[in-house]
């Protein structure tokens, strides 16, 4: 940055062409900017499926275009969207979710995922996680995706799973 | 953006004549971290044609010395 003397071409070209650390820089820089950007993390994904995720999760992966260290079978590499889109990942589809969330709630998507950012790393502390304590949050979401139980009834289970975690505790989830 | 990182690191890779392969790369710029605990965030921030899962750069390897933790 002070090498750079401002120049915002030798900055973006430091940033990379992943979306994370742009919209970190473009929140910290301007974080009123109409573009609404969102700093999408490893958090920040496990918030918006409220899963225990690690950066080793797959959906994690998905969402960096990164490939992970133990691949499934038939994994394939992602191909970048280059200069035609920008894209890389499936990061802006969380990007867009933050921002609709933002805009029912009349908050910045910077201002959603800060606080979806915090409840959910009180909801599934790093200590227990890594333990795999909440792992049957997994099973949760199998259960309500094959029709066993609606959304709702999930998040509810997941909250009893976190012991009434201090997201819903202190977020009013 | 052309899609690869401009990073400092590969600059002076490359100044040094040092192979740009991602274990040379991450020997210079996360010397601290073992490649086993890379994960999908911090190898987003790697550049990409250093990534696990891409082609990596050609050339010899140069010996690695990490720190011990």
């Amino acid at each position: 940055m002070i090498e750079s003397g401002n120049d915002i071409q030798k900055i973006s070209a430091h940033m990379g062409s992943g979306h994370k650390i742009r919209n970190f820089y473009n929140n910290i820089q301007n974080p009123n900017d109409p573009a609404e950007d969102v700093t999408v993390d490893t958090h920040a994904i496990a918030a918006a499926h409220l899963k225990p995720f690690s950066s080793s999760s797959l959906e994690v992966n998905h969402a960096f275009g990164t490939t992970p260290a133990k691949k499934p079978a038939n994994w394939k590499p992602m191909k970048t969207g280059g200069t035609a889109t920008g894209i890389n990942g499936t990061d802006p589809l969380y990007e867009e979710a933050y921002r609709r969330a933002a805009k029912e709630r009349g908050i910045l998507p910077r201002q959603m995922q800060s606080i979806a950012w915090e409840g959910v790393r009180a909801m599934f502390p790093a200590k227990d996680k890594s333990k795999g304590k909440f792992n049957e949050a997994y099973k949760v979401w199998s259960d309500h995706h094959t029709g066993l139980h609606d959304a709702d009834t999930a998040r509810k289970k997941i909250d009893e799973i976190t012991g009434g975690g201090a997201g819903s505790k202190n977020y009013g989830w | 953006m052309d899609g690869k990182n401009n990073s400092p690191f590969v600059d002076y890779m490359k100044k040094q004549g040092i192979p740009l392969t991602r274990e040379n790369y991450l020997s210079l710029a996360m010397p601290d971290v073992s490649p086993d605990e890379i994960g999908a965030e911090l190898e987003s921030e790697i550049p990409e044609q250093f990534q696990a899962g891409r082609d990596e750069g050609s050339g010899p390897k140069v010996k690695v010395v990490r720190k011990e933790k």
